[in-house]
């Protein structure tokens, strides 16, 4: 009976210790690959680059809807908060002031399109 | 009479030395009286072992697996790097700032990515959207212009 608690001691030290091994293979030695992701998942600085390309592009073309339809890139979030997220991150990064003008520039056509108190 | 004892005796004491004698192999008697035990090989405990791992995998990878939140545009599905690639494009035909082009291709991690543009304009091409193989065409050619001022000539 002693031999037999022993050996379910040991069979259970034994799961944990696979458990262990387990997650730690599964998390850090190989875990699970996105070679497919969308851009929601993209990093902040990745995010706002991309929505500095669509001021960019909106400084010429002046059309928000445009601008609008090209921020859909970086998710469901809504147009403006997507701006302010991006908008604070340059700023945090020191972007030159001219680029932040045109992010700015974006921010206000899209809260005047929505009828947003800026 | 007692002869026929002794004989009795000896073969008695013969036979207990016969049942305790260790045998050559397996069984090992570690005292005597005791019943005899076989070591046999653990394999409850790799049992466990494989059991927990198993476990441990299927919490890593389907339960919990790692969420990766700040992922880079080279991770990016093929018809997102379309989009992003586009949208450089049309970015760089406004600004002109080609250094800052490239550094936004660089980032799509594309073979060639002047063949990878020439391409896609002709994709759009073809399905029509005249503007946007433009803007793709424009920076491919740029990005042409600059490699072929970088290769060396043998004319002085």
């Amino acid at each position: 009976m002693e031999g037999r608690k022993r050996r379910l001691v040991f069979f259970i030290l034994m799961i944990g210790v696979g458990i262990a091994a387990g997650v730690a293979y599964g998390w850090l030695m190989n875990p699970v690959q996105y070679d497919d992701t969308g851009p929601s998942t993209l990093g902040m600085d990745y995010k706002t680059d991309y929505a500095l390309m669509a001021a960019e592009i909106y400084a010429d073309e002046g059309d928000p809807v445009m601008a609008m339809a090209r921020l859909t890139f970086l998710g469901d979030d809504p147009f403006l908060e997507i701006m302010d997220e991006t908008l604070t991150f340059a700023q945090e990064q020191h972007y030159d002031p001219s680029d932040l003008q045109l992010m700015i520039d974006l921010r206000q056509a899209i809260a005047a399109i929505q009828g947003v108190d800026q | 009479m007692n002869n026929g004892w002794r004989k009795l005796e000896e073969m008695e004491e013969t036979h207990q030395i016969r049942v305790n004698e260790p045998r050559p192999s397996e069984v090992v008697i570690s005292k005597p009286g005791e019943a005899p035990e076989v070591k046999q090989f653990p394999w409850y405990l790799l049992t466990g072992l494989i059991l927990g791992f198993l476990l441990g995998l299927m919490y890593a990878w389907l339960i919990n697996p790692v969420v990766y939140s700040d992922t880079e545009p080279v991770s990016l599905r093929a018809d997102f790097k379309h989009n992003y690639r586009l949208t450089i494009a049309q970015a760089y035909a406004i600004t002109g700032d080609l250094e800052r082009a490239e550094s936004r291709l660089a980032l799509l991690n594309d073979e060639d990515p002047i063949f990878t543009l020439g391409s896609q304009a002709q994709q759009a091409l073809a399905a029509g959207y005249a503007e946007d193989a433009r803007a793709l065409a424009v920076l491919a050619a740029a990005l042409q212009g600059e490699t072929d001022n970088l290769t060396p000539t043998n004319s002085p």
